[in-house]
């Protein structure tokens, strides 16, 4: 029976099939080599009734959909423009801040880029950057926001972390707020380099393509602020409300999903009433997607605790690696070389389980796991070649995809530099506990 | 087929909104709440990602490590895409079929979820939608999508 379902497990993973029944499949192998009866697969799919943060999943991600939906990105890109484009390079400011914003709330980071860029690369070029140095900001830029809430993969690791209960004991609230100085961090990066470019191009380079349309004038930051008057409130629940510590994370999402539905639907009137369904639809087979991947991963879980596997993981990596500065560095690049071929999510429910007991093991605290695991990941979306970003930025900008590499190669150093200070200054991370 | 799928899932989720903000109102306003919401709103949940990922099957935008289908083209990635499929619909089956054992059980038990609603009853949206979606994955095998 085990070798039947090792089988159907190896072929399922070679064949291409949707992880959640490569997960499955390997759960069914596990419980069946431990001689447990197999109908314990489905009590663990029930587990996804017992976790009350799972409620918030749908709720933001119907939220970020309907978002995307309506025109929220021309008018967080105004407003920043408003208030930051007087600076000397001060859209590249815009071009972090409203990535990082958008793509926290929308979680995929493709979208962002496809929202955003049209907007934000032109504006770019307006403002003197390059073309290469302004293709580079919005491809690498497009990552942003994993760290930030309510990105989906920040609240799957919350839970999965919690669920597996090792190492010292935290608070959701104490995780999300930890994301907020990496995410600053990566930010500064990213900016600083795109100020060093725009400092050491000739002010004139406008060599290359032409902008996609011709950049609008500044807007003026009251015209800007009334114009985003409706959405302006959303940052201040969402942030407020789960920081604040007085609301559940279940109802700040419920109240932000009825806000941003006000919003889209009838005050900016943005969205049509009747294109809500649809918009259910689409953000539901996501987030159903994503939940059972997470229930096959934590059903998959057990069995690894089960057969030790964690503690034996430990035992032959801690053989090799003998400090934690040295599992920090295996760990940096394996995840960099994984997350440049699998999937964030694939990542995220298969290496969790295994790797945080070893991290724990030399004493890194969960929360800075976390932020080491996402900003790794993030890093990998980015990076030749097979970078999801890249490709969607190749087709989003109609840019050949060398034109992208070179063009994101000093942003990606920038990150890369962001992510050793996030993973070798813990306090960068943990400040919170 | 469709339009009803994407009505019942788009009705799971309009109830989760709806009851996860009447519960807000009640709790913050009234100092009171919805008894058995939080157990409806957490079976909601497994409703939603039962319902979603059978969706998922139709629009075929499950999150998928395909790296061999990279390399491979023509008529040996359309094979590979039919036995991927066929072996999913397999695997799908075998977990319907727990799950229905599992509602068996729930059944003998005769536990109460909410509402007088017994557990059982929750819980058959797992061999439920594992059922539809073998039955997808195995038209795939047949056809495979363009």
């Amino acid at each position: 029976m085990t070798e039947l379902f090792l089988a159907l497990t190896v072929l399922l993973l070679l064949s291409g099939a949707p992880l959640f029944a490569i997960l499955l499949a390997a759960a069914f192998t596990g419980f069946a080599w431990a001689e447990i009866p197999l109908t314990i697969v489905a009590v663990e799919l029930t587990r996804l009734t017992d976790t009350p943060l799972l409620v918030s999943l749908p709720l933001f991600a119907f939220a970020g959909y309907a978002l995307a939906e309506g025109r929220s990105a021309d008018r967080l890109v105004a407003l920043t423009q408003a208030a930051l484009g007087g600076l000397r390079g001060g859209v590249a400011w815009v071009t972090v801040l409203c990535c990082a914003l958008f793509t926290a709330f929308t979680g995929a980071s493709g979208v962002t880029l496809v929202a955003l860029g049209a907007l934000l690369y032109p504006a770019l070029r307006a403002d003197g950057f390059s073309d290469r140095s302004a293709l580079g900001l919005v491809t690498t830029s497009g990552s942003l926001g994993l760290l930030l809430v309510p990105s989906v993969p920040l609240i799957l690791y919350g839970v999965l972390a919690q669920q597996l209960g090792v190492g010292p004991s935290f608070s959701l609230r104490q995780l999300f707020l930890a994301g907020v100085v990496p995410l600053l961090v990566m930010m500064l990066a990213l900016g600083a380099v795109a100020l060093f470019q725009l400092r050491r191009d000739p002010r004139d380079g406008q060599e290359g393509a032409a902008p996609e349309a011709p950049p609008a004038p500044r807007p003026k930051l009251r015209e800007a602020l009334w114009a985003a008057r409706f959405e302006a409130p959303l940052p201040v629940i969402v942030l407020g409300g789960i920081y604040g510590g007085v609301f559940a994370l279940s109802e700040v999402a419920a109240v932000t999903a009825l806000y941003v539905v006000l919003a889209q639907c009838l005050l900016y009137r943005d969205v049509s009433l009747r294109a809500l369904p649809s918009l259910a639809w689409r953000s539901m087979t996501l987030v159903g997607g994503v939940l059972m991947i997470l229930a096959a991963a934590l059903a998959l879980a057990n069995v690894f605790v089960d057969a030790q596997l964690p503690e034996r993981l430990f035992e032959a990596v801690s053989a090799q690696l003998t400090s934690k500065t040295s599992f920090l560095l295996a760990l940096n690049l394996g995840l960099l070389l994984l997350g440049m071929i699998i999937d964030s999510y694939a990542a995220i429910v298969l290496l969790v389980p295994l790797l945080l007991p070893v991290a724990v093991a030399y004493e890194i605290h969960p929360i800075h796991f976390g932020m080491i695991f996402l900003a790794n990941l993030q890093l990998g979306t980015l990076t030749p070649p097979v970078g999801m970003n890249l490709f969607i930025a190749s087709v989003r900008f109609k840019q050949p995809l060398g034109v992208l590499y070179r063009a994101s190669l000093p942003y990606l150093g920038a990150l890369l530099f962001a992510l050793l200070l996030i993973t070798y200054i813990p306090v960068l991370s943990t400040f919170t506990l | 087929m469709l339009r009803l799928e994407k009505a019942v899932l788009a009705a799971a989720f309009g109830l989760l909104l709806l009851i996860a903000l009447l519960q807000i109102l009640l709790r913050n306003g009234f100092s009171t709440s919805l008894p058995g919401a939080e157990e409806l709103l957490q079976t909601l949940v497994l409703w939603l990602a039962m319902l979603g990922a059978l969706g998922a099957t139709r629009e075929g935008n499950h999150i998928r490590i395909d790296l061999l289908a990279q390399v491979l083209s023509g008529p040996w990635e359309q094979r590979l895409r039919r036995l991927s499929a066929l072996a999913t619909a397999g695997l799908c089956a075998f977990a319907g079929y727990h799950g229905a054992l599992l509602c068996l059980l729930e059944q003998e038990e005769g536990r109460l979820a909410f509402w007088g609603l017994p557990v059982w009853v929750t819980l058959l949206i797992i061999p439920g939608a594992f059922a539809a979606m073998a039955l997808r994955f195995l038209r795939l095998a047949w056809r495979p999508a363009p």
